[in-house]
């Protein structure tokens, strides 16, 4: 689903690549956690897996799509195919929890009647049904990360990339965050976590692949946090 | 390019142009999207109230400028056309004139540059036209009779000669003051008329107009770049207001033209107002300030004619500039910052 081979990207000549040689391959279906200290490339990766930056070499695929065929134009439609969530959320404050999430439909085109049908049910499954009207300064950092969750997940991505989800959220929330996550991946979502938390990794036993300095460092199917 | 991804390039190509055709079979939600990115635009539009007023302000006044311009330079225009059609040139020839010679010295005018058409009348004939004229100076005209002189073989013959540019009389004079045979005709006891003063004041309606026209047309300069730059500055700021919007709406897979889109129909609902704007009082202050202009003899018929008949074609025209000026502010605003 996800598949990297000798990935490299160097920001700056002189100083080592952000991310050196990366290969790794996440199988259609998996969760598979990302975890490093700043300044490990899991920002990078993430820059590369979104085409926001292009390899200085080696070959990205993923769902299908050959980042070297793929064309600048139809970048808006790569994205479309991978549901993205941030750690600042990146709702907009002057629209509402159903626009905020519709809005993500209209782009890539979707009818009205196609986004009064699937709103409410992806709003339902990340449990925000009652708040569809409200906006986002009024709910909680919980909350605003659902409808952000929402929003990916509403054009039923194949792949999930959650970048530091939880990175602003208290643990209660961060945990309930995580547990959408599983739910999605349960549903058939490859979901990519991107994390420094400790406590997630632990306690969700699942595959876990350390950077470090721009290199796979570990790469353990049951993992813990090895630092 | 590192060597390893190579070989199995072509390999790659094939499996995935399908799955990015078929990505792109969403394209045929077009419409769709056209209408949000309209609707985006005018909800953008309608969001930023000061911005909105001072840009169409400005474009309001850009377009209102055009537009007098045109009017007043198209009024003056007229005025002097039918100034000039009212006014000829009369060259008074001798009474004692034949027929003859005054057809051959007519012949002689017609073939003179700037020469539109001549006209002749012989001694007689200004002589009935006198008395047609003042029916009460007969009493004098017969006066005359009784000490032995016919009147009507005192009164001059006369040419009129009706011209194509006032403001070029020369070769008519020359023809005149040269030409041996209307040297011999031409009557000593009255100079030919010139027009002299009434081709002063057609003169300075004349270079009123085109005054007129260049100012207009250095102010309508001005205010055009003018609004261009407001327009332009107006969606720079909307542009760096809605950056976050921009960057979000871009890592959801947004393409460029429903980023850009709204900031281009933004813009050109400035200039749809504006024109709306520029027309309504453009034709007001028409009616309004017309009959103190027809007072001074300025020929408004015409442009109100042109007014009244044309005004859908003229607002048309107006929402025409007006879209142009939006379109062309707001692409080169969203071409510098938003790459």
């Amino acid at each position: 689903m996800i598949l990297l081979d000798r990935v490299t990207k160097t920001y700056h000549r002189g100083i080592r690549p952000a991310l050196d040689k990366v290969s790794l391959h996440v199988a259609p279906r998996e969760f598979a956690i990302i975890v490093g200290a700043s300044g490990a490339g899991k920002s990078t990766l993430l820059k590369l897996l979104t085409r926001e930056e292009k390899p200085d070499s080696g070959k990205i695929v993923v769902g299908g799509i050959d980042y070297d065929t793929l064309d600048d134009r139809d970048v808006p439609l790569l994205r479309r195919r991978i549901g993205v969530v941030f750690q600042d959320f990146k709702l907009l404050p002057n629209r509402t929890v159903f626009e905020n999430v519709a809005l993500s439909l209209e782009i890539s085109g979707h009818t009205n009647n196609e986004i009064k049908t699937n709103v409410p049910k992806i709003l339902e499954l990340v449990g925000l049904y009652g708040k569809q009207k409200n906006f986002p300064r009024e709910l909680s950092g919980g909350e605003r990360q659902r409808v952000a969750i929402a929003r990916a997940m509403v054009r039923q991505p194949k792949i999930l990339i959650a970048d530091e989800p939880t990175g602003n959220l208290d643990p209660k929330n961060s945990w309930e965050i995580v547990r959408l996550l599983a739910k999605i991946n349960k549903f058939g979502t490859t979901v990519l976590l991107i994390t420094h938390s400790t406590e997630i990794v632990n306690r969700l036993n699942t595959r876990v692949i350390t950077l470090d300095e721009g290199k796979v460092a570990s790469d353990v199917a049951h993992g813990g946090y090895r630092q | 390019m590192s060597e390893s991804k190579m070989p199995n390039k072509s390999t790659t190509t094939k499996s995935s142009a399908p799955k990015v055709r078929r990505l792109q079979s969403r394209r045929q939600h077009r419409l769709v999207t056209n209408v949000r990115v309209f609707r985006y635009g005018v909800r953008n539009f309608t969001r930023n109230s000061w911005l909105t007023v001072a840009a169409t302000a400005v474009m309001t006044i850009t377009l209102l400028i055009m537009f007098v311009t045109i009017a007043a330079s198209q009024m003056l225009n007229s005025t002097v056309v039918s100034l000039r059609e009212k006014i000829d040139i009369s060259i008074y020839l001798d009474p004692s004139v034949s027929d003859d010679t005054l057809r051959n010295l007519k012949g002689k005018m017609q073939l003179v540059e700037n020469v539109r058409t001549v006209s002749i009348s012989n001694s007689k004939q200004q002589y009935q036209d006198y008395v047609q004229q003042y029916p009460d100076k007969l009493e004098t005209l017969a006066t005359l009779a009784e000490q032995g002189i016919d009147p009507s073989e005192k009164f001059p013959a006369v040419m009129n000669v009706k011209v194509n540019d006032l403001s070029n009389l020369t070769p008519i004079k020359k023809v005149v003051g040269e030409d041996p045979q209307f040297k011999q005709w031409l009557y000593s006891k009255r100079a030919p008329s010139y027009a002299g003063e009434q081709q002063d004041t057609i003169n300075r309606i004349a270079s009123w107009a085109s005054f007129a026209k260049q100012l207009g047309l250095i102010l309508g300069s001005v205010f055009l770049v003018i609004s261009v730059l407001v327009i332009f500055n107006t969606i720079r700021m909307a542009i760096f207001s809605r950056r976050d919007e921009i960057s979000m709406m871009r890592a959801v897979g947004a393409d460029r033209h429903f980023i850009r889109g709204p900031f281009l129909i933004e813009a050109e609902m400035y200039g749809i107002l504006a024109a709306i704007v520029a027309t309504v009082i453009g034709y007001f202050l028409f009616i309004w300030v017309t009959p103190g202009l027809e007072a001074y003899g300025i020929a408004t018929a015409e442009i109100r004619d042109i007014l009244s008949n044309w005004m859908i074609a003229i607002f048309a025209a107006m929402i025409a500039v007006g879209l142009l000026i939006g379109y062309v502010s707001a692409r080169l605003a969203v071409r510098r910052y938003l790459k």
